[in-house]
């Protein structure tokens, strides 16, 4: 995206958000409508394909909305929105096991438990695993994205099931601290 | 979630309404502030007198004016810290978050340094009728609440973290008071004032978990 382009998409939201704050409905449905578009590019990029990307980018526009007060006007769009993206989606992968949807690399068939390397063909190409330690990479691919419960997981990698959960919870922490990170230099 | 993306945007451009601004988040902080310090003043006040020659204490010994300095500046930089982080955006409050626990730390520390070597001479002038640790906690707990109120409104995404933050502002606020009007005695100050007051925080990390989280 050219510098322009940025600097023209912030001031256009910024401009709407704070018409919005003031009740222009007409405004605000074609804000929302946009950044709709820029969440699901945001979320795709970093998570994949996910089976619950639609509910995802539905729960950021949900709490962009109940959030729109907190927003200033005399301060930049996009950290504040991104903030609460960020905060959404990481809620939801906690609370929620996801599946990669389709890709051309393993289609849409089942998870397969007696290959190894299935699970590194599954998440090829999430960018926010690509950075993550390895026990934590297959801790969340397992769970998250191959959709195993902790147990499964946890006999499949011949680890306790607490051990699982810990490199879950340190694994999404980790993801979290990435997209602030992320943020933070953009 | 079922709903089709357009009609949940329809749904939430419906009927919307003119949103009153979270206000300047300085004037929250200013408020918070202002009623935290009052409160505090005003609680231990009207349970017992403070010590008659405190101020001028702390206007003739330089340790004991840095050390109460040092603990208002901790005060200010958790409520700016917890306040702040009510509105979804992490940069101020990521650069903020560990210097406003260190500052309360240094402080701590003035009185981990002060049971070898004491700004005042330590003394049991100023004894309180009820106990103080009691009336840390208690006298902290109404900061607390009003805090808890105020961030509520905005859209804090970590409640713990705000909830921590606020409970420690609010508990070292009448921790910092009773050096005026407790005993001073840095082994007494350790355990009657200032770790009271950080149990506000632990409270305070509770609440936010279940209040202010999202």
């Amino acid at each position: 995206m050219s510098i322009e382009k940025y600097a023209e998409d912030e001031q256009r939201w910024c401009l709407a958000m704070s018409r919005a704050q003031q009740g222009d409905q007409r405004v605000y449905e074609s804000l929302l409508a946009e950044l709709a578009g820029v969440v699901e590019a945001y979320l795709r990029l970093r998570f994949g394909s996910i089976d619950m990307l639609e509910d995802c980018v539905q729960e950021c526009l949900i709490s962009i909305h109940k959030a729109r007060h907190t927003y200033n006007p005399k301060r930049a769009f996009r950290p504040w929105m991104f903030t609460i993206v960020r905060h959404c989606m990481i809620d939801l992968l906690r609370k929620r096991n996801c599946r990669i949807q389709s890709t051309e690399s393993i289609g849409n068939a089942e998870f397969d438990l007696t290959d190894p390397d299935h699970i590194h063909r599954l998440i090829d190409g999430v960018r926010v695993l690509e950075s993550l330690q390895p026990d934590y990479r297959e801790a969340v691919a397992l769970t998250k994205y191959a959709g195993m419960t902790t147990l499964e997981a946890a006999t499949w990698l011949g680890i306790s099931e607490s051990a699982i959960k810990a490199r879950l919870r340190r694994g999404l922490e980790a993801i979290h601290r990435q997209l602030e990170i992320e943020e933070s230099m953009t | 979630m079922s709903k089709n993306r357009n009609e949940l945007i329809s749904e939430l451009s419906h009927n919307l309404t003119v949103s009153s601004r979270a206000g300047r988040t300085v004037d929250l902080i200013v408020y918070w502030l202002a009623l935290n310090f009052i409160i505090a003043i005003s609680l231990i006040y009207y349970d017992g007198p403070f010590r008659a020659d405190s101020l001028q204490q702390a206007y003739d010994n330089p340790q004991f004016f840095l050390e109460s300095l040092t603990g208002l500046f901790a005060i200010v930089m958790l409520g700016v810290t917890a306040i702040h982080s009510g509105i979804p955006s992490n940069r101020f409050n990521l650069r903020l978050f560990l210097p406003a626990l260190s500052v309360l730390f240094i402080w701590l520390g003035f009185y981990v340094v002060g049971i070898w070597s004491p700004a005042l001479e330590p003394s049991t002038v100023g004894m309180r009728s009820v106990p103080c640790y009691l009336e840390t906690i208690l006298f902290g707990l109404p900061s607390l609440v009003l805090g808890m109120y105020f961030i509520g409104r905005l859209w804090p995404l970590n409640g713990a973290r705000t909830g921590l933050m606020i409970g420690l502002a609010a508990g070292a606020t009448p921790a910092l008071i009773m050096q005026f009007a407790c005993m001073y005695a840095p082994v007494h100050i350790i355990t009657h004032h200032l770790l009271p007051g950080l149990m506000l925080g632990v409270i305070g990390f509770f609440a936010g978990k279940y209040y202010l989280s999202r």
